[in-house]
């Protein structure tokens, strides 16, 4: 440690220069080598949002037997909750609970089984904003007990 | 001109210089590359927790559109195709009827447990709900 004898500036740049293309073909490895998470990553970002909604309207969902209004952009259900999508937004009664949201739309549905028992659908369609657009669509059955 | 007088120039750095700017430099690295590694797994672990739960919400919601008679322990065989889950997760639903233990009881009510487990960097990770079906009448 102590010896005087050097490197020169020339062989510094040399040893850098290959310490950065090693550490840039391990980079390009890897990146190659978690794609997938990358892919479930990207997903997830959106998901997460959606997932606030869920947490939501799942449990006014099944706290109701029926929808007082519904159209393309508001659903009321029978015990005056509401939830609204405007501008990007949406609004659990005049909460906000969503961000980011390139659109937002409610559908009933009716389906009756084999023993003509009828349960009420309501579809909810939405597309989350983001680099990519994320596009889900969920059923929710409302209370039939 | 003056740049390559100096890369030409036989004036040399120590050993030891370069061994204590590598040393400080590997300090750096790893001090920053562990910053790194914690926020990355950190988000990973949120992020595959989200769409764990969405799969969950689907499969449960779904659950509640079929029959009483249709919910058994049958559904594990199609359920990967049926929601196409991906490769990183496995998901397990289990059944059991409310009245199993009290035969006296009517069977109007199930117990549905539904687990997600997935892998984050070769951690297992496990998210379980349960919820009850209820027979229509």
């Amino acid at each position: 440690m102590k010896s005087e004898k050097g490197i020169t500036l020339t062989s510094l740049i040399i040893y850098v220069v290959a310490l950065i293309l090693t550490v840039g073909f391990l980079s390009t490895i890897s990146t190659h080598f978690y794609a997938n998470t990358n892919y479930i990553m990207d997903n997830g970002k959106y998901i997460s949002e959606f997932n606030k909604f869920n947490m939501y309207f799942i449990e006014d969902v099944k706290n109701n037997s029926e929808v007082y209004s519904i159209d393309q952009n508001k659903i009321v259900f029978a015990d005056g909750v509401t939830y609204t999508y405007s501008n990007g937004y949406v609004y659990r009664n005049k909460a906000e609970i969503c961000r980011n949201i390139e659109n937002c739309s409610f559908e009933q549905n009716i389906q009756t089984d084999e023993n003509n028992f009828n349960k009420n659908i309501i579809q909810v369609n939405m597309k989350i904003k983001g680099s990519n657009t994320f596009e889900t669509q969920n059923e929710y059955v409302l209370k039939y007990w | 001109m003056n740049i390559m007088k100096k890369i030409k120039s036989n004036k040399a750095a120590t050993m030891s210089d370069v061994v204590v700017g590598i040393l400080i430099m590997i300090m750096f690295t790893g001090i920053l590359t562990t910053g790194f590694y914690r926020v990355y797994k950190h988000n990973a672990y949120i992020r595959m927790n989200a769409i764990a739960v969405d799969y969950a919400i689907k499969i449960l919601e779904d659950i509640d559109k079929i029959t009483y008679e249709e919910v058994t322990n049958e559904l594990n065989s199609t359920i990967k195709e049926k929601y196409n889950i991906q490769d990183n997760y496995q998901v397990n639903i289990e059944i059991k009827n409310y009245n199993e233990n009290d035969k006296t009881k009517e069977d109007i009510i199930k117990i549905v447990t539904l687990t997600v487990n997935y892998k984050i960097m070769d951690e297992q990770e496990q998210y379980t709900v349960k919820k009850l079906k209820i027979k229509e009448m």
